[in-house]
């Protein structure tokens, strides 16, 4: 679940759906957010009303977990639908070309792949260090980038975690910076294809793409063609692997997938929050 | 000047107990992973490997505990049986599901950061490994019980091995009660064999 690889890119999906059958995977979703899941029919209880559980359990100390805050899912039984609809695109479609990818491509190609991605990102993670305020994030993150380039060959090589300093700069993007200025989630939504977002994450979504310079170059096909296709395919590719392998981790062994998914995105959302 | 001296005293006594609690919890950890290790290492096949690193596991997880805070509340609701059985249930579902992303011969490279004491028994090692070319950044959450140190929560990423199970089980529960609970889990144990 390498978070800072992670965000997600609308044109690793388009690239899937419009079937350039690059051995491709799913979007950059969060690294749990893979939404693709399972619908599972609730039926009332025999009496018609829901039991509803205590909030908490006070005679262990250590039980801090009835304090959660979720994100508010009015909309829940369409949003199951929907993570059913995902799931069977994620066994029959995404797995399958995973494994062509990972079969064609060793785990070192693969993460130099999602290395030249990740730096290529750049100028979306420092606009936000900037939206925040955020001026010694934005210089190390600058300095990050032009080490990983040079020293990086092009960002091949993550030469930047040999660096304390440079190794743990904090990930950002456009839904981070929403929810530091305060913005509140709004309610849970399952997005065919994907995954889950909430309301103000989706609306980031649309900000982190107007900011990742390969929509830039995707806009510029005419011109940049050549280099869009080459660093947009890599990154339905490289990433797509690490998601079908966090999801799995996910879903296999869960009771209900759908809450499953909802809760290590929540998890995961208010982390990247706090960093 | 008393009362200075004597809280002094006492603060020094709290850091020095917390101090002493966080090296024990992280020597623990550091020995349990080095064991973890030195298995995937010398692990010819995938089934060697899976029987032999499930009893350090075993140890060092706390499977009791982490069952009981998953179901949350309705624990109290179930039978000593139940309880039982749920904890049984619960140490197949995560043995099998986090055993099976172990491959014979690749080994995850973990670094231990400084830890902190959350409170008195409560410790949290974060960790960050290295496997398989990704990186992970994973708080390990110990406790003392009974003297003796085990991993009671594993936050992969921001994300809580117990609190996503409890957003499952909860779900459950609320459907149709410690029965609808108790098949979902006995299912779920099912799949994952």
């Amino acid at each position: 679940m390498n978070i800072p690889t992670s965000r997600r890119s609308i044109w690793s999906i388009l690239l899937v759906i419009s079937g350039l059958a690059f051995a491709g995977v799913h979007a950059e979703t969060s690294a749990l957010n893979e939404a693709k899941p399972e619908v599972t029919v609730r039926k009332p209880t025999k009496s018609g009303k829901e039991i509803v559980s205590p909030s908490s359990s006070e005679d262990d100390p250590g039980d801090d977990y009835a304090n959660i805050k979720h994100i508010p899912d009015p909309i829940e039984p369409v949003n199951r639908g929907t993570f059913w609809f995902n799931h069977q695109i994620y066994r029959y479609a995404f797995k399958p070309l995973t494994k062509v990818y990972k079969f064609a491509f060793p785990q070192p190609v693969r993460t130099g792949i999602s290395n030249v991605v990740y730096n290529a990102q750049y100028p979306c993670r420092v606009i936000n260090d900037m939206l925040q305020w955020k001026t010694k994030t934005a210089g190390l993150e600058t300095e990050k980038f032009l080490l990983n380039t040079t020293a990086g060959v092009g960002g091949i090589f993550k030469v930047s975690n040999k660096f304390p300093c440079l190794a743990d700069v904090p990930y950002n993007d456009t839904s981070i910076t929403f929810a530091k200025w305060g913005i509140p989630n709004g309610c849970y939504i399952i997005w065919p294809i994907l995954g889950p977002y909430s309301l103000r994450d989706t609306v980031g979504f649309a900000g982190d793409i107007a900011e990742d310079p390969i929509t830039w170059l995707t806009l510029g096909a005419g011109t940049f063609g050549t280099l869009s296709i080459a660093t947009t395919t890599p990154r339905v590719t490289s990433r797509g692997t690490d998601q079908m392998d966090n999801y799995d981790t996910l879903t296999q062994g869960a009771v209900d997938r759908y809450s499953a998914v909802r809760s290590a995105y929540e998890q995961n959302h208010k982390m990247q929050e706090q960093r | 000047m008393k009362k200075l001296l004597l809280t002094s005293l006492l603060i020094g006594l709290f850091t020095g107990f917390a101090h002493g609690a966080n090296e024990a919890a992280e020597n623990r950890l550091k020995a349990s992973v080095d064991e973890v290790v030195s298995i995937v290492k010398q692990a010819k096949t995938r089934d060697a490997l899976i029987a032999a690193i499930k009893p350090p596991l075993e140890k060092i997880l706390n499977f009791g505990v982490m069952t009981r805070r998953s179901i949350g509340p309705a624990w109290k609701q179930l039978t000593p049986a139940q309880q039982q059985e749920a904890t049984k249930l619960f140490t197949v579902m995560i043995l099998r599901t986090y055993t099976a992303k172990f491959t014979p011969g690749e080994f995850p490279q973990v670094e231990f950061k400084p830890s902190s004491s959350t409170a008195p028994g409560r410790v949290e090692v974060p960790t960050t490994a290295m496997y398989k070319g990704s990186r992970y950044d994973t708080v390990y959450r110990m406790e003392d019980q009974s003297g003796s140190w085990t991993i009671t929560d594993v936050v992969i990423e921001g994300v809580s091995l117990v609190a996503d199970y409890r957003s499952q089980f909860d779900s459950e529960f609320k459907q149709g009660g410690t029965e609808t609970l108790l098949s979902a889990m006995r299912r779920s144990a099912a799949e994952t064999k």
